[in-house]
């Protein structure tokens, strides 16, 4: 437990900081030393105008008064309750009184300066169905390379692994090149339609989970008189479940958080996914790191809780022995 | 799970009716988007009707790309959209640190955009033989050049492929911007604001820096008791030249070239003036500790104006973004000071539109360009990206809109600026210009780093690296 | 036509994986072979390519001394990152695999740093390593250390990266946990009443039963460390000094920085046989430690 929470602390570090960029005003967010608890200068009235409030020392005591004016090195401070007299005193011994403050709408500005709805509606479009697809074609796929003997099978599963080793970079413009032939650029089928023809990882990953079911199960179901399918959907499938809630989680976090593939193929920003909409506060010059990181907030909660509910799958002994019993 | 249905059989058949339609889809003729009608159904959406143009703007070469900037830049083009009927805009916005990805796959899949706006002279660089020459439509036009300033004409042209590639538009010139705090807290003038002043100079800029740099124990640079290993606060800071214009730098030292012969041929970033203005650089890092090395740099450099560490700072116009309002401290602009011969310069950073050859209706690009570049738009332009109009007739625009903004700075600093622009601009075309600044920034890197002090060492090595890239260049092109 | 059963087989085989295949068909290989050719030619994108043989590679190995740095780099990064993450994700998994009080929440708290990516990570990382106010140096001045300038420093800049690294070993954990859940419980209980205490039940039940999912985490953490980009190409920009120009990072600004698309090309499919032998070299060991329960032999 101890190993445990030390771990913990440590890699939380980095959310919370991530949770107080979020509510903090632009100015905190890039400053040394990080900024943890965000803060405003405090201000007060006098007349109409509104002036911050110093912590200044004035004949040897600090005193809490309002900053009038600068003059060169030189403060002109007030008491907000007797702003008649003045006091001068040099500018750079007034510390400013500054209260905690979070800035909630950073979260109502980051979600309405971009069309952020319409951003998620289209990233849970692609990221689901892409999902279900890649499931469906990989679960197809990995049975077929585990379960069954045929000349060059093992070349093909090498094949198959060998389109995870080229870098993208170098196909990407041909991809691109296809998909626009295609007329598939500025829609999401570039997005959804591959993931239904199954893909190296995923297919690879399920081949390793279907290979240590033991193979009496399928022969005790065949004498049964089940089919291909059958087995396949009655036997196998359930038996992968956490095999498959792993492909889930992964291929959900990837559609999720990949921006890359809708940068390259959207142009109209109804069609834009979140992932890539965040990317646009970051532009050059103009830095909206604080809405960035509210916007992230948001675009993260998605993946977090559906972790939570699909780890429930990882729990030792109830797969094998439901099956078996 | 009922699923007898689908038996093996249907499978099969399934897999082969896919193959079909997919081998089907993929053999149907190309439909170029510029044909296609435009599937939109959000609120920007000026669909291209029949007979009409389409033009896309590509945005992603600089600035730009900020959710508030596009909001304001598809209002301009609804504008356009409605103050004709022969052409219809839409622009095609890319987060910048992917733009060129995205630009060269369009441009290989022959579906270039009409328009790159805004792109910077070293973007334009990037591209040098995919833009459409403008000479033939100025002439045509009988285009007026007169407003523009005479020292920005140039700015676009390329001597090598003997052309122009867009009009002058938006300017970004640099100035010295000092933390007026820190001046006070040290009870050091102000620097001056206009350019020439006899006793402004980079040795005067030196001894007021080291007043400024700071320690800890609040002990400054020139006081024997200083701890160089405990500095948290710096005189000077270049870095912003130095990452993005290190091609400029031995200009203030009166070097007329930006690192190449006239006709680019032959390498010379190891001349007389560079090693002296790179040693500066040097021992204003590690024997003077007025500028801060590559390592402390990160403390400070994400954001001068917002950490407050640095007293002066050499940067270009397009700080007085977002940023910058937000800074909690007294920040202004000053001149550029002359360098030990006297020269001063003001590297200047530019923005135009150019016209990708490749594209569908380059024509109407240009139609496009000459309203968004015209004395009422360019302004309004101006307005969305923070910069300065190439028009003398924008300074009024942009007076007013930076006092509103910043009603304490003075503004005739950046006016005057142009006036002592780079010539020829630092960020202008090279042979291979990322590879040569690529190596450029590595050689800076070792400065910053401190792994070789000597700049006459660092920029021999430099100098035959790159001739070495300029002469695979050369015998490409041939 | 009446079929044998082995033709049957084979050809129910052949129509399972099929999805895949026409989706290699359609999307992959036109692709691949364009890059394959590209790689013979110079080609800037904007101009059209130009033919020139072999003499892509053969600056690749006589004349180009990044190459070289990147392939270290490359190498380095693999063989420092690549046991830390299997080790410390199978570690992981094995400690929340147990009836840990909260189990869900500490697997989610573990998992997160795998969640949150892009330039949110990137930043925080620059803070967390700076040498003068970072976190990290802080906590090592703690116990009396100075810290190193981490990643402005050409010696440690990698390993920072590999550090790095580590803090998203919430994905490898995943696999373990799922690999775990397949191991029959009846077995431990065998071997429990054979007398085997814990570590001999490791050793003799767990590791065996898991060793495919770990032969899947070699296999595919060793293709993506080959080819490592984001970060580099986010944080340290191949610097400083090429300390951290990763293979794909020299790929990417030949492609996309240098417009040398044929050279990048050729680059790639280097890389490509560098993975593919170390993948086949990893195949054929797996005779020897990998253990299928269900293998059609």
């Amino acid at each position: 437990m101890g190993v445990l929470a030390i771990g913990a602390i440590a890699l939380l570090i980095p959310l919370v900081w991530m949770l107080a960029a979020s509510v903090m005003p632009a100015g905190q967010v890039m400053v040394f030393p990080p900024v943890w608890i965000p803060t405003e200068r405090v201000q007060v009235t006098i007349g109409q105008q509104e002036f911050p409030l110093v912590d200044v020392p004035i004949d040897g005591q600090v005193r809490r008064l309002a900053l009038l004016d600068k003059q060169k090195a030189v403060g002109i401070f007030a008491d907000p309750a007797a702003p008649s007299s003045t006091y001068e005193a040099p500018y750079a011994d007034a510390v400013f009184v500054k209260k905690v403050h979070f800035r909630w709408e950073n979260y109502s500005e980051a979600l309405t300066i971009v069309p952020f709805a319409t951003y998620a509606r289209n990233s849970v479009i692609v990221t689901f169905v892409s999902m279900f697809g890649t499931l469906l074609s990989s679960s197809i796929v990995a049975y077929g390379f585990a379960r069954f003997r045929a000349p060059g099978l093992n070349f093909l599963f090498l094949l198959l692994l060998s389109t995870t080793m080229l870098p993208r970079q170098v196909t990407l413009i041909p991809v691109y090149l296809l998909f626009s032939r295609l007329g598939w650029v500025d829609t999401l089928k570039p997005l959804i339609v591959p993931a239904f023809f199954a893909n190296a990882y995923d297919v690879f990953l399920l081949r390793q989970f279907f290979l240590t079911i033991p193979l009496e199960m399928d022969e005790a179901a065949r004498i049964d008189g089940a089919g291909t399918f059958t087995i396949f959907f009655r036997i196998l499938l359930p038996l992968a479940r956490p095999a498959l809630a792993a492909v889930a989680i992964f291929h959900f976090m990837w559609a999720w958080n990949d921006f890359f593939d809708p940068l390259i193929y959207l142009q109209h920003a109804e069609k834009y996914t979140l992932a890539l909409g965040l990317q646009f506060f970051n532009a050059l010059h103009t830095q909206n790191t604080h809405l960035l990181m509210a916007a992230s907030v948001v675009t993260v909660l998605p993946c977090v809780l559906l972790f939570f509910f699909a780890q429930r799958t990882f729990i030792q002994g109830i797969v094998i022995s439901g099956v078996k019993g | 799970m009922q699923r007898k249905g689908l038996t093996r059989r249907d499978f099969l058949h399934l897999s082969t009716l896919t193959i079909a339609g997919l081998v089907a889809a993929s053999c149907t003729p190309a439909v170029p988007p510029a044909q296609a009608p435009a599937e939109t159904s959000g609120d920007t959406a000026a669909p291209a009707s029949g007979d009409k143009q389409r033009v896309t703007i590509f945005v992603g070469f600089g600035t730009g790309t900020a959710p508030e900037q596009v909001k304001a830049e598809n209002e301009l083009a609804d504008e356009y959209n409605a103050s004709q009927d022969k052409i219809a805009v839409e622009y095609l916005v890319v987060p910048y640190e992917d733009a060129i990805t995205k630009f060269t796959a369009m441009v290989a899949a022959g579906t270039a955009p009409e328009l790159c706006m805004p792109i910077g002279v070293d973007g334009v660089s990037w591209f040098l033989d995919e833009w459409v020459d403008i000479e033939p439509y100025i002439s045509r036009d009988n285009y007026d050049l007169s407003d523009f300033y005479t020292s920005t004409l140039d700015l676009h042209k390329n001597s090598v492929r003997n052309a122009t590639f867009g009009l002058p538009g938006t300017l970004y010139p640099s100035m010295i911007y000092y933390n007026e705090e820190l001046f006070d807290a040290a009870g050091l003038d102000y620097p001056p604001h206009s350019f020439g002043e006899s006793d402004w100079t980079y040795a005067r800029l030196e001894e007021l820096a080291l007043q400024m740099s700071m320690d800890a124990a609040g002990m400054n640079a020139t006081e024997p008791t200083f701890d160089r290993d405990n500095q948290v606060q710096w005189g000077y800071d270049e870095s912003c030249q130095e990452g993005n214009n290190p091609r400029s730098l031995a200009m203030q030292w009166g070097s007329k070239h930006s690192g190449f012969s006239e006709d680019y041929r032959t390498a010379r970033l190891n001349d007389p003036e560079w090693i002296d203005r790179w040693q500066w650089v040097s021992d204003a890092i590690w024997k003077k500790a007025i500028m801060a090395s590559e390592q402390e740099n990160r403390t400070i450099q994400i954001n001068p104006f917002l950490t407050g560490k640095v007293a002066m700072y050499f940067c270009h116009t397009w700080t007085l973004g977002e940023a910058f309002q937000d800074t909690e401290f007294a920040w202004n602009i000053a001149a550029v000071p002359a360098g030990p011969t006297g020269a001063i310069m003001s590297p200047m950073s530019a923005d135009t539109f150019t016209i990708p050859s490749s594209a569908q209706n380059p024509d109407a690009g240009w139609e496009v360009a000459k309203w968004m570049f015209s004395e009422t738009n360019l302004p309004k332009l101006c307005g969305i990206w923070n910069c300065l109009s190439a028009r003398q007739s924008g300074q009024e625009a942009f007076k007013q809109m930076m006092q509103d903004k910043y009603p304490r700075m003075d503004l005739q600093v950046i006016f005057d600026a142009v006036q002592y622009l780079d010539k020829p601009l630092a960020e202008g075309w090279v042979p291979s210009p990322k590879q040569v600044l690529d190596l450029v920034a590595n050689s800076v890197g070792i400065i910053r780093t401190g792994d070789n002090q000597d700049a006459k060492a660092v920029l021999d090595a430099l100098n035959v690296e790159v001739q070495k890239v300029t002469d695979e260049y050369w015998a490409q092109r041939s | 036509m009446k079929l044998r059963p082995s033709q049957r087989e084979a050809l129910t085989a052949y129509g399972l994986i099929s999805p895949w295949l026409v989706g290699f068909l359609i999307f992959t290989l036109g692709p691949t072979l364009v890059s394959l050719v590209l790689a013979l030619t110079r080609y800037s994108i904007t101009n059209p390519p130009i033919w020139v043989g072999l003499e892509n590679y053969q600056k690749i190995f006589t004349d180009d001394p990044l190459f070289r740095q990147a392939v270290k780099v490359t190498f380095t990064y693999v063989i420092l990152a690549l046991p830390l993450q299997l080790i410390l994700g199978l570690l992981l998994a094995l400690l929340l695999n147990a009836q840990v009080p909260g189990l869900s929440v500490w697997r989610t708290i573990y998992f997160l740093p795998s969640v949150i990516s892009g330039v949110a990570v990137a930043l925080l990382w620059i803070y967390i390593f700076n040498p003068r106010f970072g976190v990290l140096n802080w906590l090592l001045s703690l116990v009396g250390i100075e810290g190193p300038a981490w990643l402005e420093s050409t010696t440690w800049a990698l390993p920072s990266l590999v550090l790095m690294s580590v803090w998203g070993v919430g994905g490898s954990m995943i696999l373990y946990l799922a690999g775990l859940q397949g191991v029959p419980t009846q077995l431990y209980e065998a071997a429990k009443v054979d007398g085997a205490n814990a570590w001999r039940r490791f050793w003799a039940v767990t590791l065996p039963g898991i060793s495919p999912v770990i032969f899947y985490s070699l296999v595919i953490g060793a293709i993506g460390a080959f080819q490592y980009f984001t970060n580099a190409y986010v944080m340290t920009r191949g610097g400083p000094k090429y300390a951290t120009l990763f293979y794909n990072l020299y790929l990417y600004n030949n492609a996309f920085r240098y417009f040398e698309m044929g050279y990048a090309s050729a680059l790639a499919w280097i890389l490509f046989v560098m993975i593919l032998f170390f993948t086949l070299l990893t195949f054929r060991s797996s005779s020897l430690w990998v253990y299928y329960e269900g293998q059609v032999k």
